[in-house]
């Protein structure tokens, strides 16, 4: 599986300083604790040796090293001094502490609030230009109640509308983490009737209930990711003209490849029809499908008989 | 989004998506709540293109009421998409 490019980003921004904090740590213990095979590690280190600063000379260069089955990455010494955040940076800065601060629980977390406000007052920001994170508007009254059950370990039911499928069902979930990701919120939880854990959009929530039943949570808690296809999921294969190239990415993907007529070629696994259709409806004609099993015309007709 | 000028428009989403749809749309405001659950919301459209891939991930649960022009324009998309 070929992460997105955000995934894949994220993976380095927490490996790579692990690494460097770390004595050499076998490759062995570096694959297992960030879920990703050998290959990935050395291609990983190799694009990382060529990251750095400017003049990009040897010494403001990242050393990313594999040897004798251990792996070593250290900052060049420009990497030592203090960093000179421009005001973009800086206002980047309050906006993401500014989001962890609005996740439920941890209004009260001093230290966070401490640096928001020293950085907020460097940037002179008074409080009528206080940066404003929006996440997709949740009732707090909502996001208090999940968290609730999430920690008192009680079973949660609730009416959920299924995007991928485009229907509304009753489930019965174990509420692990709520999360936010790219300006939703998410619960992480093990659905009862599906046996499996998955993420639930908490704005798509209607009537939830806390149950009487408890559960006892898993020890080793898989960390929250929005998506990730199954290799059961059935795999679909486009050809994306440039308008569309966003697609690839934008999501994960098998494979991506570029074509000789300047198309690319993409081979994603989708398990929710809905959500391709919705996808290729708004790809206009920039997109074909070359493998799948998905009628977008059928999808624009029936949209199309309420313009009739 | 978008830098045309701006256009008020009206959508009908319908009793599945309704309240979906207020919650997801920023800055509509609710034109009319029907019986049915339906809604009516209005939307200040400053590009077509964005408003009409936002109304298209609604699928058949919205439909453009107002203005002509841009139902006019999700009319002919869907004719191409469903002749391509």
């Amino acid at each position: 599986m070929r992460p997105g490019a955000d995934k894949h980003l994220e993976r380095l921004l927490v490996m790579v300083p692990w690494i460097s904090s770390q004595d050499g740590p076998k490759v062995s213990d570096v694959c297992a604790r960030f879920d990703i095979n050998e290959r990935d590690l050395a291609a990983d280190m190799e694009m990382l040796f060529l990251c750095g600063l400017y003049p990009f000379t040897p010494d403001a260069l990242i050393e990313a090293d594999i040897d004798d089955g251990r792996v070593w990455i250290r900052y060049a010494d420009t990497f030592n001094r203090p960093p000179a955040l421009t005001p973009e940076e800086a206002v980047g800065l309050v906006a993401a502490a500014s989001a962890v601060i609005a996740l439920p629980g941890n209004e009260q977390n001093q230290p966070l609030r401490s640096a928001l406000q020293k950085l907020s007052n460097v940037l002179g920001l008074g409080d009528e230009e206080a940066v404003d994170v929006d996440l997709t508007k949740v009732p707090s009254e909502l996001l208090e109640e999940i968290r609730r059950a999430v920690e008192q370990n009680r079973n949660i039911e609730l009416d959920y509308y299924s995007y991928g499928r485009d229907v509304w069902n009753r489930r019965a979930v174990q509420p692990y983490r709520l999360f936010s990701s790219e300006g939703q919120w998410y619960l992480q939880a093990f659905a009862v009737e599906a046996l499996e854990i998955r993420n639930f959009r908490v704005d798509r929530m209607r009537n939830l209930t806390i149950t009487e039943t408890k559960f006892t949570p898993p020890a080793d808690l898989p960390p929250p990711r929005v998506y990730e296809a199954r290799n059961t999921d059935p795999v679909v294969v486009l050809e994306l003209e440039s308008e569309a190239k966003w697609v690839s990415e934008q999501y994960p993907m098998d494979s991506v490849s570029a074509l000789e007529n300047g198309l690319v070629r993409v081979e994603m696994r989708v398990s929710e029809r809905a959500w391709l259709e919705r996808l290729l409806l708004r790809l206009g004609g920039h997109a074909r499908v070359v493998k799948g099993d998905v009628d977008v015309s059928g999808s624009a007709n029936r949209i199309l008989r309420r313009y009739s | 989004m978008g830098e045309e000028a701006p256009v008020r428009a009206l959508v009908l989403f319908d009793a599945v998506q309704g309240e979906l749809a207020l919650d997801q749309s920023h800055g509509a405001t609710v034109e009319e709540r029907r019986d049915d659950g339906s809604v009516v919301l209005a939307f200040e459209v400053t590009s077509a293109a964005a408003f009409r891939s936002f109304v298209l991930g609604f699928l058949d649960h919205a439909e453009i009421l107002e203005p002509a022009e841009l139902r006019a324009d999700m009319r002919s998309y869907l004719e191409t998409m469903v002749g391509a």
